[in-house]
């Protein structure tokens, strides 16, 4: 596809015309922020060099469809539903529609059969939000055509990345129990081929080992209620730890609501802190100090990184939001040990 | 025969074959065919008859019906070298290899390239050469001396051994058990890789995964018959246990059910507790606290830590950071006896060589660590021993008529339960097992991880390695992580865990540095 070399290319035209290649770009797709005088000098350029662009690449670059794929893995929990929606919403404030293709544990689509669905309807980007491990091997392994972004914790070689910073909001949460006096923190961590849950868990591990934690066992949950309920429910005895870190705030609210049934009270017995800060989580009783994870900047962001993309301008470097804490009633200083 | 189309003509067919052993038919009508481009699989436990079948087919054993038929032609191998001239090659284990000759006099002992003064060495060596780089070895150094090389790179020259004569059929025999998974998988990729250049593959091993991985086929024989031919693609992994076993897999699923209740962490002071244990180049100092009736296990690769921690536990190995507290008080191991006086008991990953003395009797060796415990000066009775040997016999299943034989006779399933009933004579608090399945049938293994499962369960602690993920996942109560020689983290066995949350946890890396670190 690519072009002879004595070809004229859009840098010799931008050379000539004294512009960088992006505002070439503009001028030939009827950009409407361009000075007159700049439009007339590419368009100059051109006409003397006799350019003519790339036509597959104009072809891609005319008929743009407006419209972003997003495909999601488990749209049943809230953290990858909330990222959809406000992508969906990110890309409608700068035109552009949105497709989605949801890939459900124990239905038979594939991330291929996902990707080549979206890409049949003709789509500008791909977005894939919440992903697995198994997912992005997959992903790897297919020419997707159009610019990729991957909403997960780490950089990746191949694909663009936002992500909310899993990271520091691990941290955030920590060093939260650590400053009201806990020593002894249970992570119940999600499924571990789940990037996210893996950055949580890997992240609490770290800095709980900073702070000289008692090391503890994780548990690892798969996300729901149901399951920290359960746990919670089958504690034999008052446990040694003082805190539970649950990495999102559906587990969150199951252990608060196992650990009542059970006889023990959040927060005097065990402290519970989440992750998302899910709407409900501010109406458990007690309600839930959790990381508050910036969905809406989130899709802002995934929607700018991802328009760069397409219009070949510069990607934003800052792609990691910021996470915060949301300190409410389930956390408090640990019972006195022994007493 | 008539070829159907995309299913290439048989290069061995070998049809009724039935081999008698001092009057015993160890092989009963077993049919066997294999194909050009095809991995065959033999699967069964030790005694179905698989060594026979290989040993009928390569001419080491006499045939008492049946015939073998190698390209159309009735050719019925009545010895090795007939075998190797109709292009059936084996591969044996790398111990068949000579440890001081380089890497080209093994590979081509007994086909050297003769020149006018004798061996041509040059030539002798291109040979070689051209043998490993058919295999995709060729950064090998023909060169090297074969005790040089790591015990999978000698395997890979066992089968450049086998592939100079460029056969048509290739045997391998169990040829990944001394392997990790990494050396393994290399391994593995030669046999694809002969496999796709038309040799017709006859793999036998006890890895279900690889077989699954490599084979395209598979022929399952129990009791010296064929139970089942199966398309690798075709079938599941209960099915194929099932047929080797010959039994229901409930036993199997009932041991896997446990995993499905959630484990909850022992309190109280801990039995055994390793406080920043390390020893420099070997294990940064880790942190691990053992407590009655759980079963830990450690997991990793190898190389990793796992067996480090355990000797350094143990006594095996001394270490030169952290403290080892034992119910309470700080202790020094300064041997693995003297562990054992501590009620620490461990067995070493390779039982041939450490754990099993050969030329004791199955009687003895189930007796000498209590011995040794007791004092040389102060033997056993012969009825102490015999109350000993006793309760473990039934325990695990070994057969009382082995119980005067030498050791070194028994498969190697035996020899783990032997070693097993050892250390439990010692009645350990704390029971360390390196690899206690590792290379063994699948009866046994499942005896063994029962065994295991009860001793928890009357209060031992238990530390059980293996590189085998599943089943440390089925067993374990609270999994340790390692990775490069450093404790990562540790898991509270559940249902949310699989082999996948402990491959994820070895796969995973920060960013950056834990910036408060």
């Amino acid at each position: 596809m690519a072009s002879p070399a004595d070809k004229p290319n859009i840098r010799q035209v931008a050379q000539l015309a004294g512009v960088s290649h992006m505002t070439v770009s503009r001028v030939l797709n009827d950009h409407p922020n361009i000075r007159e005088a700049t439009r007339r000098r590419v368009e100059e350029a051109i006409e003397e060099l006799g350019y003519r662009p790339n036509m597959t690449a104009r072809a891609l670059a005319t008929q743009r469809t407006r419209r972003i794929g997003v495909l999601v893995e488990s749209a049943a929990t809230f953290g990858p539903t909330s990222t959809l929606y406000a992508v969906e919403s990110a890309a409608r404030a700068s035109g552009y529609v949105v497709t989605s293709v949801l890939l459900r544990a124990g239905e038979e689509i594939t991330p291929q059969e996902g990707v080549d669905h979206l890409v049949a309807q003709g789509i500008d980007a791909l977005c894939v939000v919440a992903p697995r491990s198994s997912s992005i091997a997959a992903l790897r392994r297919i020419a997707v055509g159009v610019p990729v972004l991957v909403v997960k914790p780490d950089k990746d070689p191949t694909f663009l990345t936002v992500t909310v910073d899993q990271q520091a909001g691990t941290v955030l949460a920590v060093d939260h129990l650590v400053s009201l006096g806990h020593r002894d923190i249970l992570h119940l961590a999600g499924p571990l081929d789940w990037l996210d849950a893996r950055t949580r868990e890997r992240s609490f591990h770290a800095r709980a080992k900073s702070w000289g934690l008692r090391e503890r066992p994780i548990v690892v949950g798969d996300w729901t209620a149901d399951f920290a309920y359960d746990f919670a429910r089958g504690i034999r005895e008052l446990p040694e730890y003082t805190a539970i870190f649950a990495a999102n705030d559906d587990m969150a609210v199951g252990l608060v609501h196992g650990l009542h049934d059970r006889g023990f009270s959040v927060p005097d017995d065990v402290s519970v802190v989440g992750f998302d800060d899910i709407p409900l989580a501010r109406h458990v009783i007690p309600p839930l100090t959790t990381v508050r994870q910036n969905f809406h900047a989130l899709g802002v962001s995934v929607v700018d990184v991802l328009r760069s993309a397409i219009e070949e301008q510069e990607i934003p470097t800052v792609t990691k939001i910021p996470a915060e804490l949301v300190a409410r009633a389930s956390s408090a200083p640990p019972r006195k040990v022994g007493g | 025969m008539t070829s159907r189309p995309g299913v290439p003509a048989p290069v061995v067919e070998m049809r009724g074959i039935t081999v008698e052993r001092s009057g015993v038919r160890v092989l009963d009508d077993v049919d066997l065919v294999l194909r050009p481009g095809e991995v065959h699989a033999l699967m069964g436990e030790n005694g179905a008859g698989k060594s026979t079948l290989i040993g009928a087919l390569t001419g080491t054993l006499p045939i008492l019906a049946g015939t073998v038929v190698v390209d159309g032609a009735a050719s019925p191998p009545t010895s090795v070298a007939q075998s190797r001239a109709d292009g059936i090659a084996t591969v044996f284990q790398e111990t068949h290899l000579s440890p001081h000759l380089t890497v080209a006099e093994n590979v081509m002992i007994g086909h050297e390239v003769r020149g006018w003064f004798g061996i041509d060495w040059g030539r002798t060596r291109a040979r070689a050469s051209a043998a490993l780089a058919a295999l995709g070895i060729e950064d090998i150094d023909p060169r090297a001396p074969l005790s040089a090389l790591s015990p999978a790179t000698k395997q890979l020259v066992a089968v450049a051994r086998a592939i100079v004569l460029e056969p048509r059929v290739l045997v391998l025999d169990e040829p990944t058990s001394s392997l990790d998974a990494d050396e393994a998988a290399r391994l593995l990729g030669v046999v694809r890789r002969l496999c796709d250049q038309g040799v017709a593959v006859l793999f036998v091993s006890h890895f279900l995964e690889q077989v699954f991985e490599v084979s395209d086929r598979m022929t399952v024989l129990r009791g010296g018959r064929v139970v089942a031919e199966f398309r690798t693609a075709d079938v599941e992994r209960a099915e194929v246990i099932s047929k080797m076993l010959g039994e229901d897999i409930d036993a199997l699923q009932a041991l896997h059910s446990q995993r499905l209740a959630h484990h909850y962490a022992a309190t109280g002071e801990p039995t055994l507790r390793a406080a920043a244990l390390g020893r420099q180049g070997v294990l940064e100092p880790t942190d691990l606290e053992l407590s009655r009736g759980e079963v830990v296990g450690l997991a990793g690769l190898r190389g990793s830590g796992r067996t480090e921690l355990a000797r350094l536990m143990s006594g095996a190995e001394r270490a030169d950071r952290g403290e080892l507290w034992l119910d309470g008080v700080r202790v020094q191991l300064r041997s693995p006896s003297a562990a054992l006086r501590s009620r620490i008991a461990m067995s070493s990953e390779n039982v041939r060589t450490d754990g099993i003395v050969a030329g004791l009797t199955v009687r003895e060796n189930i007796v000498l660590a209590l011995q040794a415990l007791r004092g040389w000066s102060r033997p056993l009775s012969r009825g102490e021993q015999d109350a000993v040997v006793d309760t473990y016999l039934d325990a695990l299943h070994l057969s009382s008529d082995d119980l005067d034989r030498p050791a070194g006779e028994l498969s190697g399933g035996t020899q783990q339960k032997v070693l097993l009933a050892r250390l439990l004579a010692t009645r350990p608090h704390v029971l360390i097992l390196d690899e206690p399945t590792r290379g063994i049938d699948i009866a046994a293994k499942l005896e063994i991880q029962r065994r295991v499962a009860r001793l928890a369960g009357e209060g031992v602690a238990v530390v059980f390695i293996s590189s085998q993920l599943e089943e440390v996942v089925r067993l374990a109560d609270r999994i340790v992580v390692l990775k490069d020689r450093e404790k990562i983290g540790e898991l509270s066995n559940g249902p949310g865990v699989t082999v996948d949350t402990i491959v994820e946890m070895i796969a995973a890396e920060l960013d950056e540095p834990d910036p408060g670190a």
